[in-house]
């Protein structure tokens, strides 16, 4: 078409390039259907979600947001690119351990923030009430937050806030009467 | 308990059905309404069809050609001559890319005339109706009425009766994963692969809509992101399947987030007009009076009324009840259930007007509800004995909690407090099985797992420890709807309770359906925790 033009860039490490890219292709599709990397979830399309949340030269980016031929000669990373590595996997795991993936949506889209939370902060870990605010950009539905919070203590070796119910909820019905 | 699925969902491993393309696939896209009521006075897809790569496109005028038999009055697959809610589909486009759909979608012209709409419950009703208002009233779709004792005699002799009214906003469930399928028809078969609750009421609901066989029909679901109660109907399906069907080629439809806000099944605004009675300081006997929007819904249905009602009464001891509902077909998005239909409003209604009730009484809320909850052997409203509950245990839970709270709170920080409750695994029933294959033990089941681990790990798990076996090595696999009978969808714990109980020996299945044939992944989605299905 009109307008459609080569693009180079880096993806996961390997250059790729595409012949013909049209002005208006958003990055998050570039990723998902020309490059067939799905990890990287489709949600709102309006920058509202996180769930498609990409690093661009190490610092995170909504790719739905993003214009694919603005990555002319940069670096992108998606969470198949960053799952193996230890900075990735200390997240996933905590993550898992928490409960913090019900149905998981959302969850790609949280590693890949909260890898680029935390390497930003390398001079001193950041505290939890930080962090939980800064990953504000990105919706879960289904945990009710909680449990991502948790996962986020687990991380940090935090302490789980008191002001959060802890288990308090949740009723054992073993111990009724 | 660690979740299987849970790290492969972490690293983006799982494919979703947002996900999937099929070779030679086409993308469409909706035309939806922008009027909650309107006549629809003509429709120009010419300007559509110029754009290049599109491919086709459906609207109402075709569908008698390609259904073979009308649809349910009130129930169009499309817009006819009339638009009943905003994001009513009007038409749908196909084409090579997404991009090209949009763009088609965008240059259909539609002349609208714009109608009166209802669609202010509150200012249409602001008093409880009376039944003349009712019986004549040509929105009602349904109405309940059902009573305990007598209510107003109760009334006439309380110490003091506590009356409120309670309204409820609109609430969509928007999973994070849009809905999105990918039809394939072939001669005929019907093939759809979906994000769903409930593969085999999906097949039940493309029978009915379609006028197609339910044994023509395989409904394959994928990894669920969410439901909530709004992935249980078929919504995309039908036009998936019927643009496939006229251009040989599979079709992926997904909704954009303002659809998901729209066209999905929304639970609506409702009015509760609350009354409780007192008698020496105990409460007797509660009234409710329910109006319910169920938008642009099918008259004769009754929704989530009968259902959910009862809830308004709370889990307490009452000596009399009354409870009485219509549900009132207005110009909103049809109705649906979200997170237990109708249930959160209902309970919300209940215990906001307790607390005041409490707090009209200088009581503290906790101790008060601590006063009526029921005990094991009280009985519901329904006459059901209560066995083993954990709702006095949690009160006095919550009750030490709150004062540990409240001394924490920060500025500008409350502490309340809810009781709430749910009834599962009733109704409809469910089957599961288990095979010795060459994949291994395999347990076949038919629901999706939806995200809070009942399917996945749960059915596994409860299997395993009736019939004490390891829990280990397992697999799961969803049946395509044909080779189980049929089972209820998905929601909240229900599937396990239902699929769980009881673990008998299955009767010996026959057909060339049944999971004794040779598996292959056109008939069973399988899945194991290791990745996507093979
Ligand atoms: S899909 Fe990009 S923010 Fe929601
Ligand atoms: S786990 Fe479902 S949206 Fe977060």
């Amino acid at each position: 078409m009109r307008g459609d033009l080569p693009l180079t860039l880096r993806v996961n490490g390997s250059e790729q390039t595409l012949p013909a890219v049209p002005a208006d292709t958003k990055l998050l599709d570039l990723l998902r259907w020309r490059l067939g990397l799905k990890g990287t979830k489709e949600g709102c399309r309006t920058g509202g979600c996180g769930a498609c949340t990409v690093l661009v030269n190490g610092e995170s980016v909504l790719s739905c947001l993003t214009l694919a031929r603005e990555m002319e000669g940069q670096e992108v990373t998606t969470v198949e690119g960053l799952s193996g590595t230890a900075e990735a996997e200390a997240v996933q795991r905590a993550f898992v351990e928490a409960g913090a993936v019900q149905c998981g949506y959302c969850t790609p889209g949280f590693v890949m923030a909260l890898v680029s939370l935390r390497r930003e902060r390398r001079d001193g870990p950041p505290d939890l009430p930080t962090l939980a605010s800064e990953l504000g950009g990105n919706l879960c539905r289904c945990t009710g937050y909680y449990s991502i919070v948790r996962a986020l203590a687990g991380l940090l070796a935090a302490p789980i806030p008191p002001e959060l119910p802890k288990s308090t909820f949740s009723v054992d019905p073993g111990r009724s009467p | 308990m660690i979740r299987t699925d849970a790290l492969p969902k972490a690293q983006g491993a799982l494919a979703y059905a947002p996900d999937v393309q099929l070779p030679g696939m086409l993308w469409a896209a909706y035309v939806t309404s922008p009027h909650p009521h309107a006549e629809i006075r003509g429709l120009d897809t010419a300007p559509a069809r110029e754009v290049v790569g599109v491919v086709d496109i459906l609207t109402a005028d075709d569908l008698p050609a390609l259904l073979p038999r009308e649809p349910e009055p009130g129930r169009p697959l499309l817009a006819t001559r009339a638009t009943r809610f905003v994001g009513e589909p009007v038409a749908v486009v196909a084409a090579e890319t997404l991009q090209a759909a949009r763009e088609g979608a965008a240059r259909i012209s539609v002349d609208y005339r714009v109608l009166p709409a209802f669609t202010d419950l509150e200012r249409e009703f602001p008093h409880w109706p009376t039944p003349e208002e009712m019986r004549s009233h040509p929105q009602v779709n349904a109405h309940v009425h059902a009573r305990r004792g007598d209510f107003d005699q109760v009334a006439r002799t309380a110490d003091h009766v506590h009356r409120e009214l309670y309204q409820t906003a609109m609430v969509a469930q928007v999973p994070l994963e849009p809905h999105a399928c990918i039809a394939r028809v072939q001669g005929d078969d019907w093939y759809v692969l979906t994000t769903t609750q409930t593969p085999f009421g999906i097949r039940e609901d493309l029978a009915d809509k379609l006028g197609v066989p339910q044994e023509r029909i395989r409904v394959e679901g994928t990894w669920v992101g969410g439901g909530f109660g709004g992935k249980n109907e078929a919504l995309l399906e039908p036009h998936a399947l019927l643009l496939s069907r006229r251009t040989g080629r599979p079709v992926r439809l997904a909704l954009t987030f303002r659809e998901e806000f729209l066209f999905s099944r929304t639970t609506q605004p409702a009015l509760f007009w609350m009354e409780s009675c007192l008698k020496d300081g105990r409460l007797v006997a509660r009234r409710t009076r329910l109006l319910l929007d169920t938008g642009a819904s099918l008259p004769g249905r009754d929704f989530a009324l009968g259902y959910s009602l009862g809830f308004t009464l709370g889990p307490y001891r009452l000596e009399a009840f009354e409870l009485e509902g219509y549900a009132l077909r207005t110009h909103r998005p049809p109705f649906g259930p979200h997170r237990a239909p109708l249930a959160p409003q209902c309970t919300f209604a209940s215990e906001s007007h307790l607390d005041s009730l409490a707090r009209d009484r200088g009581e503290d809320p906790v101790a008060f509800r601590l006063r009526h909850v029921w005990r094991p052997g009280d009985r519901t409203a329904l006459g059901q004995v209560v066995g083993p509950f954990a709702a006095e245990a949690g009160l006095r839970r919550a009750q030490e909690t709150a004062l540990a709270w409240k001394a924490s709170a920060p500025p500008g920080h409350g502490v309340g407090v809810a009781l709430g409750f749910w009834s599962t695994g009733t109704g409809a029933g469910g089957e599961a099985r288990l095979t010795l294959s060459p994949q291994g033990l395999v347990l076949l089941q038919g629901e999706r797992e939806i995200g809070n681990g009942s399917i996945w790990q749960g059915l596994p798990g409860v299997a395993a420890t009736t019939l004490g076996i390891p829990r280990k090595p397992w697999r799961c696999a969803t049946a395509i709807p044909g080779t189980l009978p049929s089972i209820a969808g998905s929601g909240g714990a229900g599937p396990r309770r239902r699929s769980a109980t009881p673990w008998r020996r299955p009767p010996r299945a026959s057909g060339a359906n049944s999971p004794d044939g040779p598996p292959g992944p056109e008939r069973w989605a399988w899945e194991s925790g290791a990745g996507p299905s093979p």
